[in-house]
């Protein structure tokens, strides 16, 4: 009894953020401690180079693709939007997570991102990458690509404005700025700690080159505070436009099942789900392989299966209203495809759907659950693959059934598809490994800011 | 310290940057940071591992003007983006995207969100470091061993020399008195390493040098030349094409064009009004035009007629066009055999249908081939409009060109004699219309109304019609005066002609 | 200052200053709604009843949305667990109890649907009506084209809303309305009758409680204002949806009650009550929150609109298409530079947020433009099928607004009397106290 009272009593009072006894240097040495070790664990090659294997995997398919022309992809009239969009609008929806942690929850004042938002910013700039090459790719001649900015041509053309396709191309490049910036700024104070402790002349060259002469200047935290402040309120209707955006590319058109007002919403909260998702299928492994369970606690997977409910419960208050308006409307189309989206040719990408993003995430609502690392490992894997089904089920399902029916057609993947899927998933990980090799997984300097003896006058309370 | 400076005879006594005092806790640091502030010094700072709250008031920091010069810079993307937008897609090239107005401002204000938002953030980011005075790789205190704990641990306030206050001694003095754990003075470094020379110059004639290549392209842009253009995209300028009628070894059957799925027909080509695209109504031609009937479209059809009919028909319509000419002349030297064209205002064609007429032309009849490839529906019509109304034209418009030159000049002149309407006032039965009847005078006397005679020969004819007043005959209705004709010396020879004829 | 210093002094409760308020507010109630009623059914010529029971629904739904708002403010605080909000937390639960009671207040809104004499459901009196316009067709005998379109448009129109029947009938709107004010009722007593526990108890019991059952309340509101947003508003245009139309409401609902509790705070400060638990950092968080609203509520409304304007399907675009007749074009515009321009451009300030006074000028504001918002979603549909849609703003929907403002802030008075103006022992009344804004 007197645990579960415990338990209820966190309900109000958590956990502390940092674990253990730990202090200021601790913590740096914790968080260094990684990147300094002479070798990295064992598990680290192992990921690392079947990420480089996949990574190869990747560069043998872009260049076929390029080479013999998008023909190789499944993509056909009357599904011209297959894979390609669906890898993209699933990568772009796992870059959600980094900036809403890092963004939003610090205007939240939720002190519990510190532990994590290092970790998901890199994901996001790693997933953003993932994302935008597909649409690159997809055009068939990429050295052209530079056509689809605004920049003067032989031509005399200009791109079309009216196009989402066009704001795709503004909010992603401006998400992956933006998050940039925000990243690499949050790291300089971190770059000057490593700096700082480097042995070797090349560490210290390298990592004070991108520290920038940081030296912990108050005067200089004053105005970096703002600017991250800054950063991070300009950062969060920036995340809310970006897959709104995303979703302006389907709920523009008149395709049933893509023309509904509730996409943009719909498709940011999607996105959060999924980002969340990711940062937990990649934090558990990484805080056990790295030493960091005392940074990133049992506390903040907790949290992030709550933030995983409750999205999993917007995304799922849509689905019901898309049904519920596909019937009120009255309109025949819209009512037919969402009924050939749960007993058509795919029902069974819609009820992997909805078992992997609404039924599943409901397990959270045990505290036994949450708190179980395997449980909620193989959950953030499901919401993964279901949102993934998602977007093919948007795309795929409204697009094989043509207003002309003489062109339904059944679309298949081809197997480069599958392989630059996954040969993407080799690009991220690559990425992700050697940011986990070379720089500062925790935010040091937050971390330390959410010790009790950070703030003056601490023994007073 | 002062035994240093023995170890380096050569330079003079090094340069101070100031103190450095270290700290073990926050609160240690923010009660000395309000003393310093107190004791008045200006050049001085915290430095800590991390932002410590409250501080700043510590510290007497003044609120940042970041955030009016984020607001600013993105005030200024929001306008860019409206103006780019306007001016690409509304002024400089402008066109139709499934009936959106060019300047469609709904449709811009995803652009306009993210431009305000990228102007913003990469103002908030670089104006930051700039005003931070970063990146500044150097820094005296960054020396210093025991300052690396600065980003680590431990927590400094450093004081400048420059500052007013600065007392090596004193200063040392006061901040041991703030509870500081170590106190350190900081040198400048005896020596720096020296940037290149005049490396200014350099990177301002680089940056010039980087607008040239622009600058080039901007000269030529929108610019006529005769030499070959740059292909940058060679595969998108020069792409292989299908042309109709084609061979191809993509496809199975070895032909570009593809046929219809079978079974299908193409939008618009269903064709269900049969008067209209066959000029059939059931099995029986359609006997009308079934479409109204007006100038423009009797225009249209003259300009189609004069392009796809004439070269056989003539313009007249009556068979002598320059083909006919010329195949004539082929087979009367025996080089060919050629069947005329057929003269549109013969009877049997005024009496055809008009839907006759356009099965005619859509398919072709005898050696004529037929014309729907060249001429859509709507043109097949309008020349049948216009072969009816010429047709009919010719039919009543007497014989043509070609038969006036094979023609005795009398029986020209004959022509010539209702044509002119001479034949309105001129009997040439002796009786009286108006004017003096005319048969049986050529070659005679004829009587003048002052009472003189004149012989009624070529020059008096001639004379009569050019200035009919100038010898007034007898022998029509007592006043009457002939008004001039326009007639010419050809013609006039001709009407002599055929007056001979006249008994 | 913190939590153990607190008491159920003076300084905290109400005292007779909510007697005052409430016999003010009702007064203003019983006056202005009287009034209206009045002016519509005596003065306003034929359409005037209908006229007044359109007002009434806008009225109505303005406190309605207020209350909604601080229910979601209330049960939200208990799920993520927030501080910074305890010290204004019982001014949103006091709020979200007088839902029940504005409950009460839509009873008359059963007249409008039950009786042939007043429509303003328009499916509820469908058959009723279409007789009427068969009879006119008929008796014209072969139809012009106009009348042609006119005839399909109404058989498309009839054959929708027969379609809809099994939802959009009278029977089961009434039903599905008393549903949605149980839900509220229970939900209401639940948080606050928990809270006022939580202000005497010894424990944290009633606080574990609370968040306990916040999760699922969460889902339950989010579901029954969806619906309840559908019935009372969306489907006054039968014909016309929007999936994101729940959202929309929510998002006036919130910001509008953020600016009540503003309004609601400083009216107690100026009369001498919370002057010491409620401080600048309190207020620039609600004004943080009025900006953050604000910004989504445009997200909102431009996503609505970009989509249906984008793709240019005419059974949605008649919703802007009428608001763009000339008679409503000057509130549209209005309506996108109040609702969104100004206060976003106004609340972007730090400075503004943290001075009480301003920020209360911008509190009246913006309950001012979320009248103006629901006026404009309802009221088109007064005058539609006439050609010129007027707009027919008078003192009727004037008096109708400050009327049941009124009852509101009666209300809510009347429910302040009874317990301190503050969480007294909420377990994170301390850390609430203390914080302060980066």
């Amino acid at each position: 009894m007197a645990d579960s009272s415990a338990i209820t009593h966190e309900a109000v009072f958590p956990p502390a953020l940092v674990q253990g006894k730990n202090d200021f240097h601790s913590i740096t040495e914790t968080v260094c401690g990684v990147l300094e070790a002479p070798k990295p664990p064992k598990s680290w090659y192992m990921i690392f180079g079947t990420a480089v294997a996949l990574l190869g995997v990747l560069g043998a398919m872009i260049v076929y693709l390029i080479a013999t022309g998008v023909g190789v992809w499944g993509n056909n009239q009357p599904v011209a939007w297959g894979w390609p969009i669906v890898n993209f609008v699933f990568w772009v929806g796992i870059g959600h997570a980094g900036t809403l942690i890092s963004a939003v929850l610090f205007l939240f004042r939720q002190d519990w991102r510190t532990g994590i938002n290092r970790f998901s910013e890199a994901m996001t700039i790693f997933a953003v990458i993932c994302a935008g090459m597909f649409p690159a790719i997809h055009v068939g001649r990429i050295w052209v690509i530079w056509w689809v900015f605004p920049l003067p041509n032989q031509m005399s053309m200009w791109p079309n404005f009216r196009s989402p396709l066009l704001w795709d191309v503004f909010a992603v490049s401006t998400y992956f700025s933006v998050s940039l910036l925000f990243w690499y700024m949050g790291l300089v104070p971190d770059l000057a700690t490593v700096r700082d402790r480097a042995k070797t002349k090349a560490r210290r060259f390298w990592y004070g080159l991108f520290a920038l002469g940081w030296n912990g200047s108050n005067r200089q935290w004053h105005r970096y505070e703002r600017a991250y402040l800054l950063l991070a309120a300009l950062a969060t209707p920036l995340v809310l436009s970006v897959h709104s955006v995303v979703s302006f590319d389907f709920a523009t058109s008149q395709l049933p099942g893509w023309h509904t007002t509730i996409f943009p919403p719909y498709f940011v909260a999607g996105a959060i789900f999924s980002g969340f998702a990711m940062v937990l299928t990649l934090s558990i492994p990484a805080r056990k392989i790295f030493g960091l369970e005392e940074l990133i606690t049992m506390r903040h997977i907790d949290n992030m299966c709550k933030v995983i409910m409750a999205t999993g419960m917007m995304v799922g208050y849509a689905y019901a209203m898309e049904f519920f308006m596909a019937w009120y409307s009255g309109n025949e189309y819209e009512g037919f495809a969402f009924i050939n989206r749960a007993f058509g040719p795919y029902w069974w990408a819609y009820w992997i759907m909805v078992s992997c993003n609404v039924l599943s995430p409901q397990i959270f609502w045990s505290k036994k659950m949450r708190n179980n690392l395997t449980v909620v490992f193989i959950m953030s894997i499901f919401v993964n693959i279901g949102m993934w089904f998602e977007r093919f089920v948007i795309t795929v399902t409204s697009l094989n059934r043509d207003f002309l029916p003489s062109s339904w057609h059944y679309f298949s993947p081809t197997w480069v598809d599958v392989l630059t899927l996954l040969g993407s998933f080799g690009l991220f990980f690559t990425f992700f490994m050697l940011f986990c090799r070379y720089l500062p997984q925790v935010a040091i300097s937050e971390v330390k800011n959410v010790l009790p003896e950070a703030h003056p006058h601490h023994e007073d309370h | 310290m002062s035994h240093d400076m023995s170890n380096v005879p050569s330079s003079s006594e090094p340069e101070m940057y100031g103190l450095m005092a270290e700290f073990h806790d926050v609160n240690t640091l923010c009660a000395a940071a309000s003393k310093v502030r107190e004791a008045g010094y200006r050049h001085w700072d915290c430095h800590t591992p991390f932002p410590v709250h409250g501080l700043d008031d510590h510290m007497g920091i003044k609120f940042t003007k970041l955030p009016w010069i984020v607001l600013f810079m993105g005030l200024l993307g929001l306008g860019s983006a409206i103006l780019m937008q306007w001016w690409m897609n509304a002024y400089d090239y402008p066109y139709d995207i499934s009936g959106k107005p060019v300047w469609s401002i709904p449709a811009n204000v995803p652009v306009m969100f993210e431009l305000t938002v990228l102007f913003s953030a990469f103002t908030a980011f670089f104006a930051m470091w700039i005003m931070n005075g970063l990146p500044r790789w150097y820094n005296p205190l960054l020396r210093k061993e025991r300052f690396a704990r600065a980003t680590d641990d431990r927590f400094f306030i450093s004081i400048e020399a420059k500052d007013g206050l600065y007392n090596e001694a004193d200063t040392t003095a006061f901040l041991q008195g703030l509870g500081a754990d170590h106190i350190e003075s900081v040198e400048e470094p005896a020596e720096r390493t020296k940037l290149p020379s005049n490396l200014k110059g350099k990177l301002i004639v680089a940056a010039c040098l980087l607008f040239v290549p622009p600058a080039m392209v901007y000269n030529s842009y929108g610019k006529t030349t005769t030499k070959t253009r740059v292909h940058l995209v060679p595969d998108m300028d020069m792409q292989p094409r299908f042309r109709a009628q084609g061979a191809s070894a993509f496809f199975a059957d070895g032909r570009m064009s593809r046929q219809p799925v079978e079974g299908t027909v193409a939008q618009g080509e269903l064709n269900l009004d049969t008067a209209w695209h066959q000029g059939k109504d059931g099995a029986d031609y359609v006997q009308k035009i079934p479409s109204v009937v007006d100038e423009a479209m009797l225009d249209r059809g003259r300009q189609r007629f004069g392009i796809y009919c004439a070269p056989c028909h003539g313009h007249d319509g009556r068979g002598q066009g320059t083909v006919h000419k010329r195949a004539s002349l082929l087979t009367d030297q025996g080089h060919a055999q050629w069947v005329p064209p057929t003269d549109l205002s013969a009877k049997r064609i005024l009496e055809q249908p008009a839907g006759m007429i356009y099965e005619t032309i859509a398919q072709g009849r005898n050696n004529m081939p037929a014309y729907a490839v060249q001429m859509p529906v709507a043109d097949r019509w309008a020349v049948v409009a216009y072969t009816q109304a010429l047709g009919l034209a010719q039919a009543t418009a007497g014989p043509s060109e070609e038969e006036l030159n094979t023609m005795t000049p009398a029986q020209r002149g004959e022509i010539l004699f209702k044509d002119k309407t001479c034949n309105a006032c001129h009997s040439i039965d002796g009786s009286v219309i108006l004017g003096p009847p005319l048969n049986g005078r050529f070659g005679k006397d004829a009587s003048l109304a002052d009472g003189t005679t004149v012989l009624f020969d070529d020059a008096y004819v001639i004379e009569s019609i050019k200035d009919p007043n100038a010898k007034m005959a007898t022998g029509g209705l007592p006043g009457m005066v002939m008004a001039p004709l326009p007639t010419s010396d050809e013609e006039i020879a001709d009407l002599i002609e055929y007056m001979k004829t006249l008994k | 200052m913190t939590s153990h210093d607190l008491q159920l002094g003076g300084d905290n409760q109400a005292g007779d200053v909510a007697p005052r308020v409430a016999r003010v507010g009702f007064a203003l109630g019983v006056i202005g709604i009287a009034a209206a009623a009045g002016l519509g059914y005596l003065t306003d010529g034929e359409d005037g009843p209908t006229h007044f029971w359109f007002a009434y629904l806008v009225g109505f739904a303005f406190i309605l949305t207020i209350g909604m708002g601080a229910m979601f403010f209330t049960i939200i605080q208990h799920l993520v667990n927030a501080h910074w909000s305890v010290t204004v937390r019982r001014l949103a639960e006091v709020t979200m109890r007088t839902v029940p009671m504005i409950g009460l207040l839509g009873l008359p809104l059963l007249y409008p649907l039950l009786s042939h004499d007043v429509t303003i459901w328009q499916w509820a009196d469908a058959g009723h009506h279409e007789v009427a316009a068969d009879h006119g067709a008929a008796a014209g005998g072969a139809l012009s084209d106009e009348a042609l379109a006119h005839k399909l448009e109404s058989e498309l129109h009839h054959s929708l809303v027969e379609h809809k029947g099994g939802f959009l009938n009278t029977n089961f709107f009434i039903a599905r309305l008393a549903g949605y004010f149980l839900i509220w009722w229970l939900l209401a007593r639940f948080f606050f009758r928990k809270s006022v526990e939580q202000d005497t108890a010894d424990g944290i019991e009633p606080t574990l409680r609370m968040k306990k059952f916040s999760a699922p309340s969460v889902i339950l509101f989010a579901l029954t204002l969806s619906f309840a947003a559908f019935d009372l508003l969306m489907s006054l245009d039968e014909t016309w949806f929007s999936t994101i139309f729940g959202v929309y409401i929510f998002s006036g609902a919130f910001l509008s009650s953020v600016a009540w509790l503003v309004v609601m705070a400083k009216y107690l400060q100026r009369k001498g009550r919370l002057t010491e638990v409620i401080h600048d950092e309190h207020y620039h968080d609600l004004g943080k929150w009025m900006f953050a609203f604000t910004f989504f509520w445009g997200y909102i409304a431009f996503s609505q609109f970009m989509l249906i304007w984008y793709a240019n399907i005419p059974e949605e675009t008649h919703f802007y298409a009428w608001r763009i007749l000339p008679a409503w074009h000057g509130w549209s515009w209005f309506l996108l530079i109040g609702h969104f321009i100004i206060p976003f451009g106004g609340l972007l300030s730090r400075h503004v947020k943290r001075n009480t006074n301003v920020l209360l000028g911008w509190a009246v504001y913006i309950l001012c433009m979320h009248w103006i918002d629901l006026y404009w979603i309802v009221m088109p549909n007064f005058h539609r099928g006439e050609v010129d849609f007027a707009n027919p703003f008078s003192a009727v929907e004037v008096l109708l607004a400050i009327g049941m403002f009124g009852i509101l802030v009666g209300l809510v008075a009347k429910r302040l009397g009874g317990q301190s103006l503050v969480a007294l022992r909420d377990p994170l009344l301390g850390k609430s106290l203390g914080f302060k804004n980066l």
